[in-house]
């Protein structure tokens, strides 16, 4: 697990000269997540794209979701967390309405709180592959600063509670909302 | 062609393939003559419920039978009384409890009756039991509840179906909250192009659990254990005299482990303590039931032992 986060870091770090030009976007928002049968893990997103990397129609993003601002929020509901580095093909790039196909890989945890010791045999951490197809439309009058995206996901891998996280489903809807800050 | 052409044809090819491949309405391939799915092979509690309800053994308690501590046992999804046979025969040795085993509506019948079986008629046997021991003036009830029947259970208790000053201890063996296959929360959108589930049952479990799983048995299945997560997760309080003890295997194919720290979270007594939860190092689901598997090791024989043990002790 330690492997493939310093190599996405490493992959990140090395693309970020590439985007640190004058020809980059920086979008950053909110996502709500939630897994088909199972919690909302809600969070946040930033992605970066270059005109030098298919004219910004490749998105490069990362994510960060907890149940702490979802299911767990005002429940009994377990802390869940997820991080995922994401890469995105946007199609009809300069249009109102862009479909995008996205790949994401990342990594699930689970805190059992207090009753942490009790729940020892069981799994904390599993990795995230998933394939999320979906749509970006610009809000009006947000000047193509403001916009929605919404898509679905199949998580290549899910949990079944001692090879993989049981909090882990397979499919899931996620609605963004993504400001462009430059 | 443009793409309206296309994602149209696109939509036609999708539709005409589900329907296609989908066998709603057939039955599937039932070997009268081995399978519970018949209308050979039933359920003997249907046949002989002395054997098997106390109400039914006993009609007319003495007071000293009234003393002595009944617990009702409900199986899970499919099965039968079978699951807690080796309980009920346990409990025989000394005789210092009396079990009931309640058979689960649409269980143990017909795969017909499955198919239209509501999770709340599955419940509905054991609250039947628990009102009828209730209003003979049993002292002492107590319920053991295996895999689905946990969250039947459960359901009961958090609704007030029952009369929860009359209830002692709950014992739950492997109860499900969250499947360990994920896929069952897909059931409602992929269940009527697969119509059943076809399950892989050892020797001898043939006529005691059901083999093909109507997709409408797991939409009930699938809709219990959503509804129980989410009252969990609302928090559930129990009275001070019902204590509840969980069971519950590290590794099992049918229920999350998960769903042992989902009951621990969400369960709490009013005087704000916890729940007792036992986590036990087996790869069976339901693991107090090893009659009828073709494997189990010495290990899994002290599992079901130390239960049994447990619950004997804690009722007593």
């Amino acid at each position: 697990m330690r492997k493939i986060f310093v190599l996405l870091f490493a992959f990140f770090a090395a693309i970020m000269p590439t985007l640190a030009q004058d020809n980059y976007h920086f979008n950053s928002g909110i996502r709500f997540k939630k897994y088909a049968g199972f919690y909302w893990t809600n969070g946040v997103s930033v992605n970066a794209s270059s005109s030098k990397i298919s004219n910004h129609s490749v998105q490069f993003g990362f994510s960060f979701g907890s149940s702490l601002m979802g299911s767990a929020m005002t429940s009994n509901a377990l802390s869940t967390y997820e991080t995922e580095f994401s890469v995105a093909k946007f199609y009809r790039i300069n249009k109102k309405v862009q479909p995008f196909l996205k790949l994401n890989f990342g990594a699930a945890f689970v805190s059992y709180g207090e009753d942490a010791e009790l729940f020892s045999g069981l799994p904390t951490a599993m990795k995230l592959c998933s394939f999320e197809p979906g749509v970006s439309i610009e809000i009006p009058k947000s000047n193509k600063h403001l916009m929605l995206q919404i898509s679905g996901g199949y998580n290549l891998f899910y949990g079944d509670g001692y090879t993989g996280l049981g909090t882990v489903y397979p499919i899931y809807g996620l609605i963004g909302m993504m400001y462009q800050l430059n | 062609m443009n793409y309206r052409n296309i994602l149209h044809s696109i939509g036609v090819f999708i539709l005409m393939t589900t329907v296609g491949c989908s066998k709603e309405g057939a039955m599937p391939p039932i070997n009268e003559t081995l399978d519970l799915d018949g209308r050979i092979i039933n359920d003997s509690s249907l046949l002989y419920p002395k054997l098997y309800l106390l109400s039914a053994a006993i009609e007319n308690p003495k007071p000293a039978d009234l003393k002595k501590p009944v617990i009702i046992l409900a199986h899970g999804f499919s099965a039968t009384t079978f699951e807690w046979q080796e309980f009920k025969e346990y409990s025989q040795i000394t005789k210092d409890f009396y079990t009931s085993q309640v058979l689960l509506g649409a269980h143990g019948r017909d795969y017909v009756d499955f198919k239209n079986g509501t999770w709340e008629q599955w419940q509905s046997p054991i609250v039947e039991e628990f009102n009828k021991l209730s209003a003979l003036g049993y002292e002492n009830i107590n319920i053991a509840a295996s895999s689905t029947g946990c969250p039947l259970v459960l359901d009961m208790l958090q609704k007030q179906k029952i009369d929860l000053a009359q209830l002692r201890k709950v014992y739950f063996v492997d109860p499900v909250v969250v499947p360990s296959n994920k896929t069952l929360s897909l059931i409602p959108a992929i269940g009527p192009a697969l119509d059943y589930v076809e399950t892989t049952m050892e020797k001898g479990e043939n006529g005691y659990w059901y083999k093909y799983r109507p997709y409408q048995a797991l939409e009930q299945l699938n809709e219990v254990t959503q509804l129980v997560r989410k009252e969990l997760e609302e928090g559930i309080v129990l009275p001070k005299n019902i204590q509840l003890v969980v069971y519950k295997s590290l590794k099992d194919g049918t229920a999350d482990p998960v769903s042992a720290a989902l009951l621990k979270r969400g369960i709490h007594s009013i005087d704000g303590g916890n729940i007792d939860v036992v986590m036990v190092n087996s790869q069976l689901h339901v693991f107090t039931r090893l009659r009828g598997r073709n494997e189990f090791s010495n290990d899994d024989i002290k599992n079901q032992q130390f239960v049994f043990n447990q619950i004997k002790i804690g009722v007593l």
